[in-house]
């Protein structure tokens, strides 16, 4: 990757940090040349992830952190997420049944389908005691 | 949430990010629109420009709760990219998806 640059981040394990999150991401998107689309299925995917994370990854009750990393330039980004829960590979959850009816479609489960659609590649890696999803997207015009 | 009412529609406009924060907000707002009795509800999309999943299943509530009750709810005035979301979910042959309020009204009128 060309002109590429590094950001990266780190949060507790709280819903309320995913803000922050957004806003990070927000800044770097500004001087890039992403369109509006581009940026909500980054924003989109990682409030997924992390919510997932924060609500599903910890059997204990206390502080954890939570590390990202984008790695990006003007027609892509990679995102880096790595979390201390336990072992979840979200590619191996079963995908949700989209042609049930309202009555019998259940409400949930359609975080990690929306990013698997959204992103180019989504891939997961458990290294020791961490969990690492790499979260990869080009924009679909490419750079001069 | 805004919430007026057009004849006996109940016309609701939605906030601008739908997302983890925002979504139980909303989802006590909505509940108290169909807890109040609301047969036709009709939301507002057109400020609409971020929805997560989190949102998303607050609209399933309220679309089951509303068929239970034997009422009709209609979205419209989304923007490509939140309708997007609603097709990759397979929301869209869930949800009844129109363009304009006009359009939302004449569904409405017939239920």
């Amino acid at each position: 990757m060309s002109n590429c640059s590094r950001e990266t981040i780190k949060i507790r394990n709280e819903l309320a940090q995913i803000e922050r999150v957004t806003a990070w991401l927000s800044q770097i998107a500004r001087c890039r040349e992403w369109d509006d689309q581009f940026i909500y299925h980054v924003q989109l995917s990682v409030e997924e992830i992390l919510t997932n994370i924060v609500k599903y990854a910890y059997s204990d009750a206390g502080e954890h952190l939570i590390w990202l990393e984008a790695h990006f330039s003007d027609d892509r980004i990679e995102l880096l997420i790595v979390d201390d829960g336990r072992a979840v590979n979200p590619l191996q959850l079963p995908p949700p049944n989209l042609s049930l009816g309202v009555e019998e479609r259940p409400v949930g489960g359609l975080g990690v389908h929306i990013v698997r659609s959204v992103m180019d590649t989504v891939s997961y890696e458990r290294r020791g005691r961490y969990n690492q999803l790499w979260l990869k997207k080009k924009t679909a015009t490419q750079a001069k | 949430m805004q919430v007026t009412m057009v004849g006996d529609i109940r016309k609701v406009v939605m906030p601008n990010r739908i997302d983890v924060y925002s979504a139980k907000e909303l989802e006590l707002a909505m509940f108290k629109v169909i807890g109040g009795g609301a047969q036709k509800i009709m939301c507002d999309f057109s400020n609409t420009e971020y929805i997560s999943s989190a949102g998303l299943r607050v609209f399933l509530s309220c679309l089951k709760q509303m068929q239970r009750n034997k009422g009709a709810m209609v979205l419209y005035g989304m923007k490509d990219t939140v309708r997007e979301i609603f097709d990759i979910s397979g929301f869209s042959q869930l949800f009844t998806i129109v363009r304009e309020i006009d359009q939302a009204k004449d569904v409405l009128v017939g239920k």
